[in-house]
């Protein structure tokens, strides 16, 4: 620790030393939830970043603060020497550019300008242009808005004309940047001599099976635990799964022969021809998909998406959460992972406006939720409950309204009997049922009681992993309140089932049909089905059975392994096509860019299919719309808006094709039979074996499924092809990888029964809130992203409570290997506050194998232990510790503020007798006197920021919104693990409550911008200095890396570039950057500019147009972007500025005002809404209320000082204290 | 044994010292001076794939600088025009000379013309065409006078010290109407007559030249 930084953490230490007379709050855990008062704590809430520092500091619990040796106050290796590079290295190279230097600056690199040979209409050089279009995301679409540098697009924002997005994205849309300009996809159509299989005959994937046991036994285990990012964590399963093994490039002619000759091969009936479409919400393809069952009645055309909710064919429900007062949310992540999620949050922050609404009703949520999301943050009352009980919880509740589950099942009869759940579960049920924990006994009338009250502005949302029970009292429960049509309204109901069952079944069918060599063509329209489809159902190991497999893919994923033609498909940036967003508003999609590889859309390649030849997708886009549209001008028109006219249709209970439980069908297909190690011998076929295994010795056991369907399979008559294709050498990769979901090389090897753990775990799987479902894992800008809750970068630990995670003997970061239906991965483990117990918890769309080069090898791929039967929630997982570690990227304890009160937050109650209880969290300092000249800030405008903390739901669309704005780098998982993450914004997670009940509370900090800047005064070059405005200017070239500036931030904002981190920039991905903000080198420091770029633009703009810069007009990346619009930004001279008006709310408040920074960012507290009826409620007290502090208002700020430039009434104050 | 060095040598280590001094202080001085924009940029001159010349067209024909770059009144950058723009005039005039020919090859093959920047403001520097304009100053003020160039050269030194010069005081630089595009505009000498103090305080209300004129962030993003 430097001594400049031991003399800034004593400045602090003196500074905002709390009282320490005033009582504590004892240590007992869930004194809130048991009802038991136990002396408040004399300064409310406390706030804790992780479980460490909770535990091992009594003195923080006296003090709210740790001891200072328990301080770091920067991560550890944050003052290391940059390594890989030694400080000779340094020194040699230091003289050998200072001779240089003179050499290079002679002359300056020549450059060229290069016009157009024929410009096109509309374009001005140096102007970026914006296009309205659709960002489809699976099921989901959200309109966006794209801007374009020179025909390359750069940034995504919201559309405002869009229902879904009302103007703000999320980090998804955000990414899908990078995700366009991916090095790693398929640049041009390859055909692949491929391995198939004759059915009936010797089966080689056993063979290849046992052959990738030995290769994960050489890599030691069949998937590390995570993520090296960088060639590390990739097993020895990883070379066979190379998908451009055999691949040799062709052209879509060749394909388009290839496809007119199968065509008439298949006949006109073309019942052995299937289209497997992952998303499927383009209105035309669907219309394509008609054009091709017309041309081939016997079609199958499957749309499967695993990761839908299962809502056993009833129309999905949409949930308005603007319109509603009391939300009960059944394990439903509404503001993040669920579809819908950004209206959502909109909506949702629109009704806790308590400034402007300070006595009339503010909403309540109630979250009822397994782990805590970014939605159980937000929440009112969260409880933590197993995924297994929700149904119970709902059940509770239904009852306690006097609603049967049958009430929801309308509009149609045959709705899920939850008497006949899935084997599995039926298992779990045999056993006496757990019963509800008695908080949640207790809650469920205060919750019923609440719901009713508000009535029709009431509103329960059932989650995507909670099964098709839930989602029908969730509508039993709606339309007892009367809220159908208010709160909720239902989508258009599920498309391309093509089965009774549902998407599922249809899909399971389709994969006994391929085993049974019933498909002589598939084709695969994008989703990566090898990867996301249930493990059990085994899609690689059928797949050579199947003679032609087309498939259309994004990158060399894991499906692609298996196709024998793999065409290129064009991204929604550089194609014409349309979508649905969740709630059915349809949106055409426009291309920004021509494709930047050989591609086709999907429309295109099923028009292709239909027709025999291609089409262009703008034709087909048009054939679609102009029928409703009318004409030229309406269709340009829409293109403008990004809406179709009248193309969202009615809320109302649109009828669902009617089916049973999905999941019930496809667990007839694909029984959890397990054949014990049968497949472990080379060459023996495997038998069906019928036995049920037992949990217990489950990991015995071998291949699930494999085994019974091979046996099945009967022989198929023209493999002729097949045959020829089997001499070629390439072909052994598709056949191994077939094997790869099946083989478990750690069943092989036999575990000793006592390293077996008792399966009494429950397993949840979950959506990532970075990578979704895999689809980004090659987006650097999302793997680098901390979790919302976990803040873990680079991998996708399992988590489970800290009970459980002590009663296993695991701490953070231990690998553990978790047993599930007889399969078992390595896993980091970690212990998350406010996961319910003997659950564990994992998230999906890692351990990616063809993702490419930023994804390949990162976290663990655990959809190897998803079944069709129980796709989300699985009883009978187990965890046994390895005694290894892991050393997890995770930024939870980075840059900390150490407890100081910077979370403020008070009850709805306290809120309303003090309106400026803030103030009651103000530190008392002696008025401190600067000892440098104030800067005067006499700028026609003063940027001011405010970020309300009881909007913020912590998704972090604006980290990654700014990472894209402002060509932020990212620096990989070793780099995360020594805090030297770039992100300019972060969104710092606390806890609040005690133990295992903790709620995690959201803090996005950006740069403070402090007018009186500790960074300023201690840089000895000026590199960091003061512009008029109030904007804290970072000048790059000046900077000689001393980061004494960082060291005097007491907000840590500013990162540092210890390399050259875009020096490797692939030349593609160069064109995602944004020409109007500098690339920054090594040994430079950054942070935050308040966006200046897009301020000067916005000047700029105004001046061309002669008139002032309007409020609202500059918008940072991070306010645009923000689905709860908790960010403002704007003007401070201007006193009506949306800025101004929020720094006037009464809860506005600024970090650490006792060290007189002054800060241009400040913060509006939280107001919760609890219902005082909830078992064991007790209001945390404020802090007593302080001394009348002087004339002023006790905000303290920009313009805190009342020097009348642009001071107004509220910000008249001497600083507040 | 006689001295080999007389006494004389023993100043030799001194004045070797005091001499190396003066000339790596000169030396230091000279990179500082010679090697700054002034010396290094101005005259820059290099040969362009297409003998354009603005002595010509601009000049002796009169051609006014916004057929061209047409975007310079709406946009950061002057357009540097589509070989499409040329080929209006040229496919009427001249269109059989040899100078021609690599502009007619790239309208028939499609081929983008490469030319060579000449007046080059680095990328962390934003500067805006439009606005200059718009602020009553011209394009002499930077690039000179272009019309009596048969090739462009650079003129002024487009360094930093150069820019901020004219932002602290811009009055005797401002001009309105046709003058902007005059090229051959110069700066009236201090004292300024009372018309161009009057036009420079009501250029100067419409346009002020806004702060941030000295904070780094006013250019530099």
């Amino acid at each position: 620790m430097s001594r400049g930084q031991r003399l800034v953490t004593q400045r602090l230490v003196t500074l905002g030393g709390a009282p320490a007379e005033e009582a504590s709050k004892p240590e007992a855990a869930g004194a809130e939830t048991d009802g038991v008062e136990t002396g408040p704590p004399a300064r409310g809430r406390r706030y804790w970043r992780s479980l460490e520092r909770l535990r091992d500091s009594p003195a923080m619990a006296a003090e709210g603060r740790l001891p200072e040796e328990l301080r770091p106050e920067f991560a550890a290796g944050a003052d290391l020497p940059p390594d890989a590079v030694t400080r000779r290295t340094v020194l040699g190279l230091m003289g050998a550019s200072m001779a240089m230097a003179g050499l290079a600056g002679c002359r300056r690199p020549e450059e060229a300008i290069v016009p157009y040979v024929r410009a096109p209409e509309n374009v001005t050089p140096g102007l970026a242009r914006h296009y309205a279009s659709t960002f489809p995301l699976a099921a989901d679409a959200l309109g966006v808005v794209v801007e374009t540098h020179d025909g390359r697009p750069t940034k995504i924002e919201g559309n405002p004309e869009h229902p879904a997005s009302q103007g703000g994205a999320n980090a998804w849309a955000q990414a899908s940047i990078l995700h366009l300009y991916d090095p790693d996809r398929v640049p041009r159509p390859q055909l692949r001599q491929r391995h198939t299989v004759a059915a009936g005959g010797d089966d080689p994937a056993v063979e290849v099976a046992a052959g990738e046991i030995a290769d994960g036994q050489q890599a030691g285990g069949e998937v590390e635990p995570a993520g090296g990012g960088h060639g590390a964590g990739r097993d020895g399963g990883a070379a066979v799964t190379d998908a451009r093994q055999g691949a040799s490039a062709t052209t879509w002619g060749d394909f388009t022969t290839f496809w007119q000759g199968r065509a008439e091969a298949l006949g006109g009936d073309g019942s052995r021809l299937a289209v497997l479409t992952g998303d499927g919400a383009s209105p035309t393809v669907e219309r394509l998909a008609g054009e091709l069952e017309g041309r081939f009645p016997g079609l199958t055309w499957v749309a499967y998406d695993a990761n839908a909710a299962d809502t056993a064919g009833s129309a999905p429900a949409l949930h308005h959460l603007d319109r509603a007062r009391v939300v009960l949310a059944l394990d439903a992540d509404l503001f993040l992972t669920e579809p819908g999620a950004v209206a959502a949050a909109r909506g949702f922050a629109r009704g806790r406006r308590v400034d402007e609404n300070g006595d009339g009703e503010v909403n309540r949520l109630y979250v009822v939720e397994p782990t805590p999301t970014a939605t159980g943050g937000s929440a009112d009352h969260r409880l933590r409950l197993k995924a297994s009980q929700v149904a119970a919880f709902a059940r509770a509740v239904a009852a306690e309204m006097g609603v049967s589950a049958s009430a929801g099942d309308a509009p149609q009869s045959d709705s899920p009997q939850p008497d006949s759940p899935p084997p599995e579960t039926q298992q779990l049920e045999t056993q006496p049922p757990e019963p509800l924990p008695q908080l949640a006994l207790d809650a469920v009338p205060v919750i019923a009681a609440d719901l009713r009250r508000a009535g029709s502005s009431a509103l329960v949302a059932a989650g995507r992993r909670q099964p098709p029970e839930v989602h029908a009292l969730a509508r039993g429960l709606n339309r007892a309140l009367g809220a159908e049509g208010t709160t909720v309204t239902y989508g258009p109901g599920p498309r391309g089932g093509g089965s009774a069952g549902g998407p599922a079944a249809a899909f399971a069918d389709l994969v006994t049909a391929m085993r049974g060599g019933e498909i002589d063509t598939l084709v695969i329209l994008g989703g990566n089905p090898v990867y996301s489809s249930p493990a059990d159902l085994d899609l690689a190991g059928a797949l050579p059975r199947v003679p032609h497999v087309v498939y259309l893919a994004h990158g060399w994923d894991e499906t692609a392994a298996h196709a024998d033609w793999l065409l290129p498909e064009a991204g929604w940036m550089e194609s014409w096509g349309d979508a649905r967003a969740a709630d059915g508003t349809a949106s055409l999609v426009q291309p920004l860019v021509a494709p930047l590889f050989d591609s086709r859309s999907a429309a295109e390649v099923v028009a292709l299919l239909a027709a025999g030849e291609e089409r262009p997708g703008y034709e087909l886009v048009r054939e679609t719309w102009m029928g409703q549209l009318g004409g030229d001008a309406a269709w340009r028109q829409a293109l403008h808006r990004g809406v179709l006219p009248g193309a969202a249709p009615a809320g109302g209970t649109a009828a669902g094709s009617g089916g049973e439980a999905a999941t019930e069908t496809a667990t007839t297909e694909t029984p959890a039979t397990e054949t014990a190690a049968a497949a472990t011998a080379a060459g023996e076929t495997a038998v069906a074996e019928t036995a049920v295994a037992e949990p217990e010795n489950a990991a015995a056991a071998e291949a699930p499924a494999e085994g019974s369907s091979l046996a099945a399979t009967s022989p198929a008559e023209d493999h002729a092809e097949a045959a020829t294709a089997s001499d070629s050498a390439g072909h052994a990769a598709p056949a191994v990888a077939a094997a790869g979901w099946a083989a478990d090389p750690g069943a092989e090897r036999g575990s000793p029964a006592g390293h077996q753990p008792k399966l009494d775990l429950e397993l949840v799987f979950s959506l990532s809130p970075s990578v979704f479902d895999g689809r980004f894992a090659n987006v650097a800008w999302l793997q680098e992203m901390p979790d919302p809750v976990t803040k873990v970068t680079w991998a996708n630990p399992a988590l489970v409570s800290p009970a459980t995670a002590r009663r296993l003997g695991l701490e953070d970061g231990d690998v553990a290997v978790l047993y599930h239906a007889g399969r078992r991965v390595r896993i980091p483990v970690v212990a998350q506050p406010g996961t319910a117990d003997d659950t564990v918890v994992v998230e999906l769309g890692y351990g990616r194998r063809g993702a490419g080069r930023v994804g390949d090898g990162v976290g663990v791929d655990v959809g190897r232990l998803r079944t069709s039967a129980a796709p989300w929630i699985a009883p009978a997982a187990g965890l046994a510790a390895t005694g290894e570690s892991f050393a997890l990227a995770r930024t939870q304890e980075h840059d900390a503020m150490e407890g100081r009160h910077l979370v403020r937050e008070a009850d709805l109650g306290q809120f309303r007798r003090d309106r400026r209880f803030t103030e009651r969290f103000e530190v008392d300092v002696e008025k401190v006197t600067n000892l440098w000249e104030e800067p005067g800030y006499d700028g026609p405008h003063q940027w001011g920021m405010t970020i309300d903390l009881n909007a913020c739901t912590g998704c972090n669309a604006c980290v990654v919104a700014c990472q894209s704005e402002n060509n932020v780098p990212v620096v990989g998982p070793d780099q995360v693990r020594k805090g030297r993450e770039l992100q300019w914004l972060r969104v710092d997670r606390y806890f609040e409550g005690d133990g295992d009940e903790a709620r995690p509370v959201f803090q996005p900090v950006p740069c403070m911008h402090c007018e009186n800047a500790p960074c300023e005064q201690v840089c000895p070059v000026a590199a960091t200095v003061h512009d008029e405005e109030g904007l804290n200017a970072m000048v790059y070239n000046r900077c000689i890396g001393t980061r004494y500036c960082s060291n005097n931030c007491p907000y840590k904002v500013r990162r540092f570039n210890y390399f050259n981190f875009t020096k490797d920039t692939p030349e593609l991905v160069k064109a995602a950057m944004n020409p109007d903000v500098t690339v920054r080198s090594r040994g430079v420091m950054e942070k935050c500019t308040y966006c200046v770029q897009r301020i000067n633009e916005g000047k700029a703009a105004a001046k061309r147009a002669r008139r002032r810069l309007a409020d609202g007009e500059v918008k940072t990346a991070c306010q645009q972007t923000c689905p709860a619009e908790a960010i403002t930004f704007g003007d401070l001279s201007d006193a009506d500025s949306a800025v101004s008006r929020t720094k006037r709310s009464p809860r506005n408040y600024v970090l650490l005002a006792e060290l007189n920074n002054h800060p241009r960012t400040s913060y509006l507290a939280r107001v919760r809404n609890p219902n005082p009826d909830w078992p064991g409620y007790h209001q945390v007290p404020l802090p007593p209320a302080r001394p009348a502090a002087g004339p002023g208002e006790g905000s303290v700020g920009a313009g805190s000082r009342g020097d009348g430039a642009h001071g107004d009434g509220a910000h008249g104050g001497e600083g507040g204290h | 044994m006689a001295q080999i060095f007389s006494r004389s040598v023993n100043r030799a280590p001194a004045l070797l010292a005091a001499t190396a001094a003066v000339v790596a202080l000169v030396a230091a001085l000279g990179v500082w001076w010679f090697f700054s924009p002034e010396f290094i940029d101005v005259g820059y001159q290099p040969e362009q794939p297409v003998a354009f010349s603005h002595a010509l067209h601009a000049g002796e024909l009169r051609m006014d600088c916004r057929y061209c770059h047409y975007s310079v009144e709406r946009s950061p950058v002057a357009a540097v025009p589509a070989t499409s723009v040329c080929m209006n005039c040229h496919q009427l005039v001249g269109r059989d000379l040899e100078s021609l020919a690599a502009v007619r090859d790239s309208l028939a093959d499609e081929q983008r013309i490469r030319w060579v920047r000449v007046h080059n403001i680095p990328d962390y520097a934003r500067f805006d065409h439009s606005l200059h304009l718009e602020a009553g100053i011209g394009c002499s003020s930077c690039h000179g006078d272009i019309r009596a160039m048969e090739t462009v050269t650079q003129v002024e030194p487009m360094s930093m010290g150069w820019c901020l010069e004219c932002h602290r005081d811009p009055a005797r630089h401002r001009r309105a109407g046709e003058e902007l595009y005059d090229t051959a505009w110069t700066p009236p000498e201090a004292p300024l007559s009372d018309e161009q103090t009057q036009l420079a305080s009501r250029l100067a209300e419409d346009h002020p030249v806004a702060p941030p004129t000295i904070s780094c962030s006013g250019c530099h993003q």
